[in-house]
Parts: structure tokens; sequence; C-alpha cells
């Protein structure tokens, strides 16, 4: 089965869909770097490690932020 | 994953040193290795005015948090700094972030504007040429922050730098072969004038991915937008080099860090002076004849 996950990029109110067991595919598949965002899964922080099953959403928190 | 030290689920993977925290442990560890800091670096004496610059970002809320704990256990005064540059559509919302959340930590703060102090927003300043917003609101907040910190008798101005900022800053000079600039990033600033108050930058060894996961455990109220002039800024483009060289190559914004304060003492010592003059327009400290501000006034 095809385990497809809703990414939520917060800063830029942008939806996407990818399908990745993990959230370190869900950087891969987006080609996007661990060290720009922290990841939010049920409103909690979550390791790059952890398991993602279908449709679970991940929220992106931008890193950088000012000037 | 679990945490390396209990079994509950970890929040983070710290790469450098091969641990995994989970939200307490996490937290515990980020508060003493700030406390080390400022103990081990004496960036803060007992009795101490201490000024902190505050935008509203995660990192100078998260200072102000720190501080205002560390403040609990340790006697220092205390007293906040929020630059209004005039960013319209920006500054507004982090203004607020920045007001409400002092106002929930109970630390006085003042407001200064451009508008004030110059008679100018900064969008007045850079209409005609947006590409130096960020040099142009780098030297003018500097001056505000310096000149509001001495009349508050402060004699620390403490700073939310993080680690990435303070390796963006070194690549940075070094590119633009600005020595000065290069030789001056230490924690405090070699006293070189009575006119300066010290600058101290007690996040300055803390990764800013980091900051943020402190300030989110914390349930720190910031604003988290990107200031509209940061897109013709040189910082974000050597930032993002150093996140592709991280990624590939764990580490390396440590070890950047790590070596530029090994090479600083003799930095320091071959390129800034014991004492500097001041401007002959404003009287601030100035190695020029007229200092950059009095230069972006006058144009």
């Amino acid at each position: 089965m095809i385990d497809m996950v809703n990414v939520v990029f917060l800063r830029d109110k942008k939806n996407v869909e990818v399908e990745a067991k993990d959230v370190s595919e869900v950087f891969s598949k987006l080609e996007i770097l661990k060290e720009q965002y922290v990841v939010m899964k049920n409103g909690k922080i979550v390791c790059e490690d952890e398991e993602l099953k279908d449709e679970d959403t991940v929220q992106l928190f931008t890193v950088s932020s000012g000037g | 994953m679990k945490c390396s030290r209990c079994k509950k689920d970890a929040i983070y993977y710290q790469r450098q040193s091969g641990q995994y925290y989970c939200k307490e442990h996490f937290n515990g560890h980020f508060v003493k290795k700030f406390m080390r800091g400022i103990r081990e670096d004496r960036l803060i004496k007992k009795g101490e005015r201490v000024a902190v610059a505050v935008s509203g970002g995660k990192d100078s809320i998260t200072l102000a948090f720190l501080l205002k704990n560390l403040r609990e256990r340790y006697p220092f005064e205390m007293e906040a700094i929020v630059v209004d540059e005039g960013i319209s559509g920006y500054r507004e919302d982090t203004l607020k972030s920045a007001k409400k959340q002092l106002e929930e930590l109970e630390i006085d703060y003042h407001v200064e504007s451009f508008e004030d102090s110059f008679g100018k927003t900064l969008d007045d300043f850079v209409e005609d040429d947006k590409e130096a917003a960020c040099s142009t609101c780098g030297i003018l907040r500097r001056y505000v922050l310096n000149k509001k910190a001495r009349e508050l008798s402060c004699t620390k101005l403490a700073t939310g730098h993080n680690l990435d900022d303070e390796d963006q800053s070194i690549l940075m000079n070094l590119m633009r072969g600005d020595v000065i600039r290069f030789s001056r990033g230490q924690n405090y600033y070699k006293n070189i004038s009575d006119k300066f108050v010290e600058r101290i930058k007690p996040l300055r060894y803390f990764l800013e991915k980091e900051i943020l996961i402190f300030a989110l455990n914390n349930n720190l109220s910031f604003d988290s937008s990107e200031c509209p002039y940061a897109s013709y800024a040189m910082r974000g483009e050597v930032g993002r080099f150093l996140d592709r060289m991280e990624e590939k190559r764990p580490t390396t914004k440590y070890s950047l860090l790590s070596g530029y304060d090994k090479i600083l003492p003799a930095l320091n010592k071959c390129f800034i002076p014991d004492s500097i003059g001041v401007c002959e327009s404003c009287e601030e400290p100035t190695m020029e004849g007229v200092c950059m501000r009095c230069k972006i006034l006058e144009k």
C-alpha cells in the first residue's frame, strides 16, 4: 500500500502530498534540507526517523526567520 | 527513536554528539549549556545592568526568556530594547509579538524607532536601493541599540545572534575582504571606546534549529516571518550554502566557528586598534573620520 502523507509548510501556507514511510523520506522526496525545518506531527516535534502512515499530516516549521 | 537518557520519545537528534533528546532532556541540556556559557565566558557580572535587544523573533525572545530565568538565581538588572526600523507589512506584527512576550515575561522594554531617531523609516532610506537595506538597517540599528543601552546606564548589550548567524558573518566578511569586521566576531567586543556598550552574544554556540525547538518546547510567542528585504541579502545565500554543507558533512557549522575562535586572538592583535576616535559629525565612536551612520544620513 502506498503511504500518502500530507505535508504543510507553515510559513508559506502551502500543502503538498508525498509518498513517504518516514520523515526522512519526506525531506528526500521534496528535496528540502533537514537543517531548514523543524517537523511536527500531531502538534509534537518529531525526529527525522519518525515513521509515517497513510493520511498522516506533518507540519514543517521553517528555521530561518527575520533578516 | 528513544531519548538517549530516558525511555521517552526523542524529539531531536543532535548530530555532533550522537545523542537523542526527549523534550525534557533537550530543555535541560539547552539551559545547562546556556548557563555554562554565561559562567565560563563571564558574560554577565553580579549586579550588572544588561540591555537585551529584542526583535520579536525566536532568537531574541529565547534570549530574553533565558536571561529572565537566570536573573531569578543570579542578581543582575535587565531591560529590553525593541527597535522599530519601519518596515511596512512586516515590522508591525513582529513588534506586536515582541511586546506581548516581553509583557508576559514581565521584562521592562523601550521601543526605539528609526523614524524618531533619524526622521525616516528604513523603507524611506532604501526606497531607491533595496539591495542596501540590510547594511543600512544593521548600521542604524546598532547605533540605536548602543545609544539607548548607554542612556539606560547598561554595561552590556545582549543580542540573540546564534551559531548560524556567526558562521554566515564569518564567511560574508571574508568574501567581502572586510578584515576589520572579520576580526571582531567574538562574544565580547574589545573595549575600544567608552561610548561603546560591550556586546555579548549568549546564544552564539547554539544552532538556529535548536533555538527554534527550545522556543516551541517552551511555548514562547515569537514571530517567524521573514523580513521582505531578506531576499536582497547575501546572508540568505551564504546560510543556504552552510545548510547544504552541514547536511553533507555534519558538524561543519560547529567546526567553522570553533576554527574561527582559535584564530581570533591573532586577528584581534593584527587588525583591531586599542582605541578609536569619534565621528567628526556626531561624536559617536568610529574608525573613520565620519561614521557610517552619518554617511547614510547625509545621502
